[in-house]
């Protein structure tokens, strides 16, 4: 084949630039540690590692979450072991009281049993990170406090039922609260449903009994009236003995939609269903109306309300005080409702010992899955320097052959050399 | 016989070597040339004399000085130059595309990829905007998580207006290099006419025009690297050239092309004719109108898709939350809009983060909005795919774009060497060859002139005797 002398230096030139291009993307390579420098290198490699990235950056996301969390639910398990602390003093101090009969110390466990109650009014109170622990969702305010006039502790915000949950993966959630209403006050629930057949304007009542913080019986009606399909206007009313209201003023209507299909509570006015707070400090009644398991169905209607009230351990306390600054032992119902109060504080301390477990668990696993997306990025992004510096290597010794017969050909090998 | 023959035979090869060595000179000046095809000299015996029965040789003449060409390797070339030429423009000009999205976006202290708080790309902003959220949904009413949302949406609104602003940056640089290229299109045309009515003639007066058809070559390349060209040849040796199925030049005319935008469409037009030619598909200007016509449009309606659909989901519903704010507020937007490239953040949520509305029931600790909109990441819509799917394929799709044209562009820059050595290996000059030639033309004129030499001495014999008698 005939050579001309063009095509020697093209020809050197075009494998120069060759060789040089791969070390240039070799060293590159090496440098960054990655293979894949832009999307065209590895197109297919590329959208794994966008869709691996984005995995990775939640699930450290959903870490982080974690680790929040674990301070917020240390904090309420703290501050319930120290609530814990102080009913054993009071269950102490009433112990104490129901073996004396002298009235005339009643004033000093008056004054250790204030104690206590201001300690427990405080930490109900504590906050975490700038949460109020106990306010529910109502978190930026303090929940609880004195009434004006002193007589009783009322929840100071409008809600203290609200729950606090955090994503713990994309599928799975964690509440992270124990809400002021769990912890210090009560639930009723309304259970059942509402026969969806019934008629515009037909109104479906129910009734339960709740207490006061004395023990005294009320009767808390409420009262469903449909106004359209599958919506209906909600009232309820309190009444003492005498068949009376003992609210001040009537509460405003709620409307309640339900899923036509699914026959669930859709909304209340419009948001997310919440338990509603029924708060009469004038007659120390303080409960949570939860209606969260309310459905309409055709056929049969049967409406339950369930109370699992127990007296509000703030004004029984109260009430426990005012009766011994006169001279007045606790009543046995009194005695008990603080046993049961802390009997709750008990269960409540194991059931955040029991979400801390399952923070830590869930947390352990997303480590796990950051660690096997990190192996899967670094498979496909990551170089194998061995490899890499064996080619870097070979690419060189080529570079060198390449200049080296150049230079042979394109310098000594000429018939000029010999004229 | 007479010694003037002699003479005369002797002097032919004087002639005839000394013009061999002139063209195999004009060989070695041009051995650098890309452009330039080797000469070669033919010679033949001139023409003899008989006398009586015997026929005398008169030396030698030269017969012609051939260009050495392979027109067949030459149709190859241009063919091949129009695809590597476009495959080669196209890898370039999507690669300008494709370095705009930084990804895959890598931390390089470490070597791997950052997915914490580097928004250096599309998809670390957005997944740093949807884990603000998720921090947010954590502490609700925390002003500073509050303000790392906005931030975040900050991040990621700045690097969807880099983004625009950097395929509109493309786009104007594509038009630019079109303009250039059509201008050098039209030059070129214009010189190949020119340099066809030279040829034509010289080749009517019997002469072999072998540095004009060079130049011609040289010009018909550069044409079919800017457009997929037609080449042929007239029977009086006019190099007729067609574009897209319309005369770009012939013996006696040649065509000008420009290039005006059309509802966001850059169309070419031809002086010859009202209607468009469709230039695309071939050479450097097929590769620019097809990135500007085709490639960025979809690029661009596929990013507005994305940005759009984060835009309206997050809307949706960032409407039904609650603020934190006194009063608490509802039904407000997050972002404002997206127009001209650039994704807008409300600005009374701007200046008043406690407006960021993800209570869904209007109490302060109520993250659920938030925790709504931290999924939207992962949430598919009807067509069953996620935001990111839809990035991680816009993405891909750009990689696979460019790396199609570059392993093209490659393969054709493959076959072209192979073509243009061949022709090289056919045209070239070899110096070895000349220098050969020229020994051999060096050796053939001192013989003849040592032949004058003799015939002289000779001629200087003869008139001694006659001196003498």
């Amino acid at each position: 084949m005939r050579v001309s002398n063009l095509e020697t230096s093209q020809t050197f030139i075009s494998n120069y630039n060759n060789i040089n291009s791969q070390l240039n993307t070799l060293q590159t390579q090496i440098a960054t540690n990655n293979k894949i420098q832009k999307p065209s290198d590895n197109p297919a490699g590329t959208a794994s590692l966008i869709e691996w990235n984005t995995q990775l950056a939640q699930s450290q996301a959903y870490s982080s979450n974690i680790t929040n969390a674990s301070s917020f639910v240390s904090d309420t398990s703290s501050a319930l072991q120290n609530i814990q602390t102080d009913v054993s003093d009071i269950m102490t101090t009433l112990t104490d009281l129901s073996n004396t009969t002298e009235t005339s110390n009643y004033s000093n466990y008056a004054d250790q049993i204030q104690q206590s109650l201001n300690d427990i009014l405080s930490l109900a109170n504590t906050q975490s990170n700038g949460q109020y622990i106990f306010g529910g969702t109502n978190d930026s305010t303090a929940p609880y406090g004195y009434s004006a006039d002193g007589s009783s502790i009322e929840v100071k915000s409008s809600g203290v039922s609200g729950t606090q949950i955090i994503k713990t993966s994309s599928s799975t959630s964690q509440q992270i609260n124990m809400s002021g209403t769990q912890v210090f006050g009560t639930i009723v629930n309304q259970n059942g449903s509402i026969d969806s057949s019934t008629s515009v304007g037909n109104t479906v009542s129910n009734q339960t009994t709740v207490y006061d913080t004395s023990g005294n019986p009320y009767t808390l009606q409420v009262n469903y009236t449909k106004t359209a399909a599958d919506t209906y206007s909600m009232t309820y009313d309190v009444l003492n003995s005498s068949n009376t209201s003992v609210l001040t003023s009537k509460p405003v209507a709620q409307t309640m939609v339900f899923n036509p299909s699914t026959g669930n509570l859709q909304s209340v006015n419009g948001s997310t269903p919440a338990p509603i707070q029924v708060n009469i400090p004038g007659s120390n009644i303080n409960f949570s109306l939860d209606q969260a398991s309310v459905v309409e169905k055709s056929g049969t209607t049967t409406l339950n309300l369930s109370e699992n009230q127990q007296t509000d351990i703030f004004n029984n306390l109260i009430s426990i005080v005012n009766s011994l600054k006169s001279g007045i032992a606790p009543t046995a119902a009194q005695t008990q409702a603080v046993s049961d109060f802390n009997e709750r504080i008990l269960n409540n301390i194991a059931d955040t010992g029991n979400v801390t477990n399952q923070l830590t668990n869930t947390g352990t696993l997303l480590s796990s899955q950051q660690t096997q997306l990190t192996n899967l990025i670094s498979n496909v992004q990551s170089i194998d320097a061995a490899k890499s510096a064996t080619e870097l290597s070979n690419l060189n010794y080529i570079l060198d052959a390449t200049y080296e017969v150049a230079g042979e050909i394109m310098n000594n090998t000429s018939l000029l050399e010999y004229l | 016989m007479s010694v003037s023959r002699t003479l005369n035979i002797a002097q032919s090869g004087l002639q005839v070597y000394q013009e061999a060595l002139d063209v195999t000179s004009n060989n070695i000046s041009n051995s650098s040339n890309p452009n330039y095809s080797r000469q070669q000299v033919n010679l033949k015996s001139a023409i003899p004399t008989s006398s009586g029965s015997t026929i005398w040789g008169n030396g030698v003449t030269l017969a012609d000085i051939q260009r050495v060409r392979d027109n067949l390797t030459d149709g190859q070339i241009i063919t091949n130059n129009s695809a590597y030429s476009y495959n080669n423009q196209l890898s370039n000009e999507l690669g300008d595309v494709q370095s705009l999205f930084n990804e895959p976006s890598t931390d390089n202290t470490s070597g791997t990829t950052s997915v914490s708080n580097s928004t250096d790309s599309l998809s670390n902003s957005t997944s740093a905007f949807f884990t603000a959220w998720q921090n947010l949904a954590v502490t609700p009413n925390s002003v500073s998580l509050r303000n790392n949302v906005i931030q975040a949406a900050q991040g990621l609104s700045n690097n969807i207006t880099t983004i625009n602003e950097g395929i509109a940056t493309v786009k104007s640089n594509t038009s630019t290099a079109l303009d250039g290229d059509l201008t050098t299109l039209n030059s070129d045309l214009q010189q190949i006419q020119s340099l066809n009515v030279q040829i034509t003639a010289s080749e009517a007066a019997g002469q072999t025009p072998n540095d004009l058809m060079d130049t011609r070559q040289g010009l018909i390349n550069s044409v079919s690297n800017l457009a997929d060209v037609n080449v042929t040849y007239s029977s009086t040796g006019a190099a007729v050239l067609s574009i897209a199925g319309t005369v770009a030049v012939d013996q006696n005319t040649y065509n000008q092309f420009s290039a005006t935008e059309v509802n966001g469409n850059l169309t070419i037009n031809n002086a010859n004719s009202s209607s468009p030619v469709n230039l695309s598909g071939g050479g450097t200007i097929g590769a620019e109108l097809d990135t500007y016509n085709n490639y960025i449009p979809e690029y661009q309606t596929s990013l507005n898709n994305y940005v759009n659909r984060l835009m309206t989901s997050v809307n949706s519903l960032h409407e039904t939350g609650y603020s934190i704010t006194n009063p608490t507020q509802s039904g407000t937007d997050f972002f404002s809009s997206y127009a001209d490239g650039t994704l807008t953040i409300n600005p009374a949520l701007v200046n008043d983060p406690n407006q960021i509305a993800i209570s869904s029931d209007g109490t302060s600790g109520n993250g659920n909005v938030a925790t709504s909109i931290a999924n939207l990441q992962n949430q598919q819509d009807s067509s069953g795919t996620t935001l990111t799917d839809d990035y991680a394929s816009l993405v891909s799709k750009i990689g696979t774009d460019t790396q199609n044209a570059t392993n093209q562009a490659d393969n054709y820059n493959t076959l072209l060497t192979s073509l243009n050595n061949q022709e090289s290996s056919y045209s070239g000059v070899s110096l070895d060859q000349e220098m050969t030639n020229v020994i051999q033309y060096q050796r053939s004129y001192q013989a003849c002139a040592e032949v004058i030499t003799t015939a002289s001495a000779m001629l200087e014999t003869l008139i001694t005797m006659m001196g003498g008698s």
